[in-house]
């Protein structure tokens, strides 16, 4: 492909993506009313993702910097608060992250993603441990779910092919991406009712199931485009 | 197979499945965008026939099939029954509604949406309670209704299917769930003239075999005059004309002044007869206008 | 969604043509000056420099010939909402300090605890709120697609000469706003004909799986959609041989008048003196 071909797939793909994300955030049609920051938009964040995926970063990046101007314009965010800083800067980074994320681990094999898995578990394990610390019944909670959520994982990935996990993962990240950076932001500017405990317990209570969200629809959408899974056993029938 | 299907729709009830009175609706009513779509839309449908409803574009033609499977319901002047219930009325079922009202949207790329062709079949007759080997039996004569072979077709990616075989795939999930009523939206417009010949035959072959009634939107009159036995023309949302099709089809004048053309056969008959050659009027469809150029030959 | 026909409609996007000044920006100083207000709100901390902004705000779109009403009325089926986080917000700031002036507290009453300090920010949240609204309406209801883009495009071409695309990221936009009406229009489609196949459209919250994945259903269509649409414009713009934009020139260009840099050195000043009320000991 010529570079001008790439340029051009690059900001048309852009445009669309850009398109689809104003019409989610503009008709609250993917977004729970739930009055926090981070937790509004359900899916509005999902194109960035897909075009940092399938265009890669820049692309992403655009895309993002377009959810965060939808994510201005909504009401439903702005009456939080309307820091720039906090509603529009975190989200570029969404679709970098989904990008960067995807880049690398489209070559990966399952082995691969099997330790990314048992890491990540460590690591949620940990953090229970941590919370338990302070809170014991909710580190404990945390500590059960989590292995439950890695049972139910492994049983998922073991009939999946590696790329469509490399989707899943990079939906995952690109989601926590927007729930982190933008909960952490508010917690930084000082956003009225949003300090460091509520930031956590709603970067858990809506950063989780949007996580997952994310990775249910990224796999749809990215294999439909694609017509990835050819090896998998076929319809359900 | 068909056994089944036939017993289930042989059910005594009115003689009209679906009424459609003085119908008034308005787009977004209230907002400065506000604009009427229909203003007094009437609709007969008899069980088992094959009905088409025509008129220019932007004559509120898709806004009254909505009114048919409850995605609107008459919230001003009219009311809408059908199968007997009146869609105005806050206890009518919406989801028996669906099942027995069957829309087919003119883009089937609209109405497709899970991963793989069985799958997208399978969703409706499952959503039903279907499963095991009776999902797959449905879905399987589903799709060799429609003429998608089952075993290379089950499992396909549904958007990696050329436009007729994914128009064939909506047309097969929506047979799935052995609807009563099948409403088809300007479904074979774009389709080329053998994809178009292959549906009619399958609708006819449904109403015939099945006793399901049918409802075409269309804007191609020659195919109107193939299949309906009943039009109805709407003009600026107003049903202006109804009738049995050759009926209808006879009021030239009015029907241009509704911009709304004739068949072409009709067109060349009339055409004909200008010229001085002795024909019958009212032929619409080809057949019928090679039967009476024939008849004009025979000394 | 009981009501299908508004995703056709996005009322934020409707331009809708009064003639008046402010119509006959140019888009570019509009563009900037909408800059300026939003710097300065974000600047605007304290009731003084909040309502002047929104009072201002209000005197434009007075000017602008535009119905007031109409525009605030897309907000009211937020407002429950809103009143609800300004409760919570008031309930649960805790900005209180036991100095006097503002912050000295207006409630003290067993968990609750409001200071003038928490009224105000919540007062400024929503003065800036309504103030930016109204502003984007504002700008989106006097300015056509196009015209918006082409200023977008203009405002960015300083971007060019730092080497950054300035003038494809302004095509981006271009794209993004013409394809957004017609996605609407797809998307409205899709919900009715996922609707009358018995996607069912109510859900309990507890069935998350069972939700997502009606959310997966409803969206793949949109997302294939326009990524036919996409690859038909790519290879449009392949066959015209759109290159970018070096060398680029319009059929019609802008010019700046007398009116627009009165325009743009408004906002500025605008920006200024909200800083300097912002900093000044009133309230």
């Amino acid at each position: 492909m010529k570079p001008s071909d790439r340029g051009i797939r690059r900001v048309v793909t852009a445009g669309l993506l850009l398109a689809i994300t104003l019409l989610l955030t503009f008709t609250n049609v993917a977004f729970i009313p739930v009055p926090t920051p981070a937790g509004s938009a359900t899916i509005g964040h999902i194109p960035a993702i897909i075009g940092g995926i399938l265009e890669g970063p820049l692309v992403g990046l655009i895309v993002g910097l377009g959810f965060g101007f939808g994510c201005f314009m909504n009401p439903l965010v702005t009456a939080v608060t309307n820091d720039p800083l906090v509603i529009w800067l975190p989200r570029l980074f969404i679709g970098v992250a989904a990008g960067l994320v995807f880049m690398l681990l489209r070559r990966a094999n399952k082995r691969v993603l099997a330790v990314m898995l048992v890491l990540l578990a460590l690591l949620v394990l940990y953090y229970s441990y941590q919370v338990g610390g302070k809170i014991l019944w909710l580190g404990l909670l945390i500590a059960f779910l989590t292995g439950i959520g890695a049972l139910a994982l492994y049983n998922w990935a073991r009939g999946e092919e590696a790329i469509i996990i490399s989707l899943a993962i990079a939906g995952v990240v690109g989601s926590l991406t927007n729930t982190v950076l933008v909960l952490s932001a508010a917690v930084w500017r000082k956003v009225p009712g949003i300090g460091p405990e509520v930031a956590l317990g709603v970067g858990l209570t809506q950063g989780i199931p949007e996580a997952i969200l994310s990775a249910i629809v990224v796999v749809a959408v990215v294999s439909a485009l694609r017509q990835i899974g050819k090896r998998r056993r076929g319809s359900r029938l | 197979m068909n056994e089944e299907i036939v017993s289930e729709r042989r059910y005594s009830g009115a003689e009209y499945c679906a009424l459609v009175q003085g119908l008034h609706h308005t787009y977004l009513a209230g907002t400065p965008l506000a604009a009427t779509a229909l203003s007094g839309a009437e609709l007969r449908l008899r069980r088992g026939e094959i009905a088409a409803l025509i008129g220019p574009s932007g004559a509120g033609k898709s806004t009254l099939v909505h009114f048919l499977n409850g995605l609107l319901r008459p919230t001003d002047k009219g009311r809408v029954i059908v199968f007997g219930q009146d869609t105005g009325e806050p206890s009518c079922d919406l989801t028996t509604l669906r099942r027995r009202v069957g829309l087919v949207f003119q883009y089937p790329h609209q109405q497709l949406f899970e991963r793989y062709v069985g799958d997208d079949v399978a969703y409706g007759p499952r959503q039903l309670g279907l499963a095991g080997e009776e999902l797959r039996e449905r879905v399987r004569w589903a799709m060799e209704v429609v003429g998608l072979d089952f075993d290379s077709f089950v499992d396909r990616h549904t958007f990696s299917l050329s436009g007729g075989e994914m128009r064939r795939a909506a047309l097969a999930g929506v047979l799935a769930m052995l609807p009563h009523l099948l409403v088809l939206d300007e479904a074979t417009t774009g389709l080329d003239p053998r994809g178009r010949r292959e549906v009619h035959a399958l609708l006819r072959r449904l109403r015939d075999e099945t006793g399901l009634t049918i409802l075409l939107v269309s804007n191609d009159m020659d195919e109107v005059a193939e299949l309906a036995d009943h039009v109805t023309v709407l003009y600026e949302g107003r049903t202006v004309l109804a009738g049995e099709v050759h009926e209808v089809f006879a009021q030239r004048e009015l029907l241009q002044r509704y911009g709304v053309a004739c068949p072409a056969a009709g067109e060349i008959v009339s055409a004909l007869r200008e010229q001085g050659l002795p024909i019958a009027p009212g032929a619409i469809t080809l057949a019928e206008a090679e039967e009476a150029i024939w008849q004009t030959m025979r000394p | 969604m009981a009501n299908y026909e508004a995703l056709r409609h996005l009322t934020i996007g409707q331009y809708i043509p009064t003639g008046s000044l402010i119509h006959r920006l140019d888009p570019r100083a509009k563009l900037v000056a909408l800059g300026c207000f939003i710097v300065a709100s974000v600047l605007a901390g304290k009731y003084a420099n909040a309502l002047l902004l929104l009072l201002l705000t209000v005197a434009l779109v007075k000017l602008s010939r535009l119905h007031l009403r109409s525009m605030l009325a897309t907000l009211t089926p937020v407002i429950p909402i809103l009143l609800v986080m300004a409760l919570l917000q008031l309930i649960f700031y805790g900005g209180a300090s036991r100095s006097g002036g503002l912050n000295r507290l207006l409630v003290d009453w067993g968990p609750l605890h409001i200071s003038g300090e928490s009224v105000r920010v919540i007062v400024v949240t929503w003065a800036r709120f309504a103030t930016l609204f109204l502003l984007v309406t504002l700008l989106t209801s006097t300015t056509t697609a196009s015209a918006l883009t082409r200023g977008l495009e203009g405002v960015l071409r300083p971007l060019t000469r730092l080497r950054l695309p300035g003038h494809e990221i302004a095509m981006v936009g271009t794209i993004a706003l013409r394809f957004l009406p017609i996605l609407g229009e797809q998307l409205e489609a899709i919900l009715q004909a996922q609707a009358s196949r018995g996607v069912s459209e109510t859900s309990s919250r507890w069935r998350f799986l069972d939700n997502a994945r009606r959310m997966a259903r409803m969206v793949v269509p949109l997302f294939v959609d326009a990524y036919h649409r996409a690859e038909e414009l790519i290879l449009a713009m392949q066959a015209r041989c759109y290159h970018g934009g070096k060398g680029r020139t319009y059929l019609v260009s802008f010019t700046y008048r007398f009116s627009d840099y009165l325009a743009v050195a408004l906002g500025a000043l605008l920006v200024i003196l909200v800083g300097v009320l912002q900093y000044s000991a009133l309230p």
